[in-house]
């Protein structure tokens, strides 16, 4: 579910979000109502994930409505997990207590640093004591599933373990820690470019993620994916979906959807979406592309990639050239199920998938 | 009055840019060959690779009817070559010709380039009419290039016409002069048929096509004509002129230009300076000037891909049937498999032929260096031809080695006189002579290792000279030199594609230069490599590439997947111009960009 608003624009986002009047707000939602009404499959809904933008800048109402007409036209799992994405700033504890009632299972705060100068510097609307004080709600208003996302590579972090002892201790249970990238046209790629700010080389920014990853382990947050940690338990199940090649259906102004090897993906222009919501482009996938898609997205996880889907693509890494290479200088590993990367050279992870795919 | 009486048979000789395809289209538009709007704009140049990188190798010949003075001439206009790599098709066009436009720039004068040629016309008993174009320029300095021309070449040149090509002015001036200058061919119709052969293209229905320029008798559909040089005989299946597009007449006579055509099935057959007679009764002399054309450069073209060897071979196999002049022959390397080395005219040749390879194939293909080829001396007493790196012999069994050598003539400004004298020296050139033209203008003759040539001097005399300097060569034979082959050796393996043949006193320089060159094409791999210069087995230069850097990590979710894809799409072409050489991949210009090594590195 793709929620495009936000209070203000992060200066490194490039997403498909903006601060618009509560007129586009509602308008949009009865949008969105109807494209999930368009949907006539009865099909099973394991995971629901509210993201954006900020999902939070949303009443506890409005998102109400969005459940009701996913449980009207959908068939929804007895263990459903239903994520939302909040923004530390723009959710009060009563609003989270509602959330709860709702069904909403696991929230997911924008956190990005505790650093307040950080937070500054790219943007983010909130600082580290608000951060800190909406995990609280969170716990209090019984939530058991909490993630934060943490952006590395900006300015270098000397607090890194007290700043993960603490998350772990308020409750978190689960950390995305992934590098800025910094997208062409936002805000902090002109600054960057015109030498406004010094953010931190590659090579800096690599060795601070190392050092994340001890501390992470250290804490009992385990790396289940390439920038996912969790505590034992608690992997996102939404998006190991994603990576297991799973289908999923997006609503919403830019959303992306994959049923039955097609991507589709909505317009990304509000207006346009509020016109016709129904204007989608879509690409079948060659199984070439599906397998394709199989070895980058599994070989993101710990897991790796199911030897038995490789088998569906006649892909046998015991009789390809390149994985025989790759498996002789130790760069992968199999064992009975799985191919997969061997957790310290998730760092060159682009380059052995791309060996594989050649 | 006599047919021949209104004929005029010329050429145009420039330097690139000076403007001949502009002055050619105007020429044809004036006269109504054509009407404006048939004409796209510098209409004769035929290949895309003339047309991009805005050089005219050979036009299309053109008849154009122009009536000056109550009467009807018909003009010829045939093309010469402008780069120095054709020199020899150049002096056959001339052959074909009785005079010649000379352009000459009005505000860069005369340059190294139109010189030869004009040398070359005038070797060919042409007359030359110059004629000044870009005077709408506000640079243009039409008096001194006039009086350059006077000096430079001694050509009077009072009279020249100033005109503007582009802008279309005094145009009918230089019709003028053409009939009013221009002898008339004097040929004999009633004598034996003697044609020479300028050029020649491969018709995939009408077979090679001989472009022709008859000195006397005539020829038409039926004849049984014969090649002097080759002693074949065919029977003309058709005769025809330039409209430019080639038109079908009844026959060709004493004086004329055209075509013939007579189911032959190769270009080789049909080669440019040979003469064609009748097969019964005909001419007892050829033509003067044949002469067989010898490749001077060499390379090695792999494939990329090496399934598609016979793709490679059928694409070069195309391209000779209208190229008689590159050579190919069937060659093996270790690191890039199965290729051929192939022979050019020159470098710029070299790379139509590669460009078009890629481009009209549709090959991914690898050139290892030019060079050129060697006559080596064993002590056996044997001589053997190497352009192959690979075959030099063992050190032991060579006498000596004799290597091509050029004469090379440099125009220049006077200030950059130091810097070509350094550049010279720096390429083993050996001072012949220097000459001091005018105020503005010194030329200087060099004798200079071909070797040394190819590898990046003209890049080098551009920079130095801010492009005013104008280059032309010619062979002069072998000279006994000093030579020893260099190897590259990549994470412990010489790489035999990157192997060259160098001068002993510069192969530490060179070994040093190349290996610093491989360190920056060579993208990192999983693991260290090494990348060393050896001479026999003393390693004399190292570098290393350090092991692959870890990436950046980004997330990636439901949106982020297909674009994820196509980036490693992307990625996966770019994989594709690498090529495995033991464990190491290397892109496809690194064979290539170790021949260009900046001399400031």
């Amino acid at each position: 579910m793709h929620i495009p608003f936000c209070e203000s624009k992060c200066k490194y986002c490039n997403f498909v979000s903006g601060n618009f009047s509560r007129d586009i707000q509602e308008k949009y939602i009865d949008t969105l109502i109807k494209e999930i009404n368009s949907y006539k499959i009865q099909n099973n809904v394991s995971t629901i994930f509210f993201g954006g933008g900020t999902p939070s800048i949303l009443t506890a109402e409005d998102i109400e409505k969005i459940i009701l007409a996913i449980k009207n036209n959908f068939k929804i799992s007895k263990n459903v997990e239903i994520t939302i994405e909040c923004n530390p700033n723009s959710v009060s504890l009563e609003k989270l207590k509602k959330y709860k009632k709702l069904g909403i299972n696991r929230i997911s705060f924008g956190v990005q640093s505790l650093n307040d100068s950080v937070l500054k510097l790219i943007g983010r609307v909130h600082n580290k004591k608000q951060a800190l004080q909406a995990i609280k709600n969170a716990r209090l208003a019984g939530f058991k599933n909490i993630n934060v996302d943490l952006l590395l590579g900006i300015k270098e972090n000397k607090n890194i373990f007290q700043d993960i002892c603490l998350l772990k201790k308020l409750g978190v249970t689960h950390i995305s820690a992934y590098m800025l990238i910094l997208e062409k046209g936002t805000p902090l790629f002109n600054q960057a470019k015109q030498n406004k700010v010094k953010l931190m080389s590659d090579d800096e920014s690599v060795e601070e993620y190392e050092n994340y990853l001890k501390v992470l382990k250290q804490n009992g947050f385990n790396r289940y994916e390439i920038s996912n940690f969790c505590l034992k338990g608690y992997q996102c199940q939404h998006n190991i979906n994603y990576w297991e090649c799973g289908e999923y259906i997006g609503f919403g102004v830019s959303a992306h959807s994959y049923m039955n090897g097609v991507r589709y993906s909505n317009t990304e222009n509000i207006n346009d979406y509020l016109k016709d919501f129904n204007k989608k482009q879509f690409e079948k996938l060659s199984s070439q592309e599906k397998l394709e898609e199989l070895i980058m997205l599994g070989l993101r996880t710990k897991r790796g990639v199911s030897l038995k889907k490789l088998a569906e693509y006649k892909y046998e890494p015991l009789k390809n050239k390149n994985a025989l290479k790759l498996l002789s200088v130790g760069l992968i590993k199999i064992n009975k199920t799985h191919l997969y990367i061997t957790s310290k050279n998730f760092g060159i992870a682009n380059q052995i998938i791309l060996k594989l795919v050649e | 009055m006599d047919r021949q009486e209104k004929i005029r048979n010329f050429c145009i000789i420039a330097h690139i840019d000076h403007g001949k395809s502009t002055l050619a289209d105007r020429l044809i538009e004036q006269t109504g060959t054509l009407s404006k709007r048939e004409m796209s704009d510098q209409l004769l140049d035929s290949m895309d690779i003339e047309r991009e990188r805005g050089i005219t190798i050979k036009l299309t010949p053109t008849r154009m009817f122009y009536t000056f003075e109550g009467e009807e001439y018909t003009l010829n206009l045939i093309d010469t070559p402008g780069h120095v790599d054709f020199t020899y098709e150049v002096s056959r066009s001339l052959a074909a010709c009785e005079g010649a436009i000379l352009i000459v720039d009005a505000s860069q004068g005369v340059e190294a380039q139109t010189l030869a040629n004009t040398y070359l016309a005038l070797d060919n008993n042409l007359e030359i009419i110059p004629v000044i174009n870009k005077i709408d320029l506000p640079s243009a300095r039409p008096e001194e290039a006039k009086e350059e021309i006077e000096e430079v070449i001694g050509l009077p040149a009072d009279d020249a016409p100033l005109i503007s090509a582009k802008e279309g002015i005094n145009i009918d001036k230089v019709l003028e002069q053409i009939i009013k200058k221009i002898p008339a061919p004097k040929g004999d119709e009633s004598k034996p048929l003697k044609a020479l052969i300028f050029d020649s293209y491969y018709d995939n229905f009408k077979g090679a096509i001989s472009f022709v320029r008859i000195f006397d008798g005539e020829v038409k559909a039926g004849t049984k004509i014969k090649m002097m040089e080759t002693g074949k005989i065919y029977e003309v299946t058709e005769v025809g002129v330039f409209t430019p597009a080639m038109k079908v007449i009844n026959k060709l006579e004493a004086g004329d230009v055209g075509y013939i055509a007579a189911s032959i099935k190769n270009v080789s057959d049909t080669k440019v300076g040979d003469t064609i007679t009748l097969a019964e009764n005909g001419a007892k002399e050829a033509l003067p000037g044949y002469k067989a054309v010898q490749p001077v450069v060499f390379c090695g073209i792999f494939l990329t891909d090496g399934s598609k060897f016979n793709d490679l071979k059928d694409a070069l196999e195309k391209l000779k049937l209208n190229d008689a002049s590159l050579t190919f022959s069937p060659e093996v390397s270790q690191a890039l498999g199965f290729g051929f080395r192939c022979g050019f005219l020159g470098l710029l040749h070299m790379e139509i032929i590669t460009e078009r390879l890629e481009r009209e194939f549709n090959l991914d293909i690898i050139t290892t260096a030019p060079g050129v080829s060697y006559n080596v001396y064993k002590t056996n007493g044997e001589m053997i031809e190497v352009s192959n790196p690979t075959n030099l012999p063992n050190p032991v069994e060579i006498d000596r080695i004799e290597e091509p050598m050029t004469k090379l003539h440099i125009f220049t400004p006077p200030e950059y006189v130091g810097a070509i004298m350094e550049l010279c020296k720096e390429k083993r050139g050996e001072f012949i002579d220097m000459q001091y033209l005018d105020k503005k203008r010194v030329r200087m003759e060099y004798k200079m290792p071909l070797n040394e040539m190819i590898y990046d001097f003209f890049d080098g005399l551009k920079s130095r000279t801010r492009g005013y300097a104008s280059l032309d060569y010619e062979l002069i034979g072998f000279e006994p030199s000093d030579l020893i082959r260099l190897d590259i050796l990549l994470n412990g393996e010489i790489c035999d594609a990157l192997s060259l043949i160098v001068h002993k006193d510069k192969a530490y320089q060179r070994g040093r230069g190349i290996v610093e060159k491989l360190k920056k094409v060579i993208p990192r791999q999983m693991f260290e490599v090494p990348i060393q210069a050896s001479i026999g087995n003393k390693i004399i230069a190292r570098e290393t590439v350090s092991a692959l850097r870890k990436d950046v990590l980004a997330k990636c979710y439901g949106g982020d997947i297909s674009r994820k894809r196509k980036l490693l799409e992307k990625q996966k072409e770019g994989k594709k111009r690498m090529r495995q050489i033991g464990s190491i991949e290397l892109p496809s210009e690194a064979f290539m960009s170790i021949l260009k090594i900046d001399n400031d590195e």
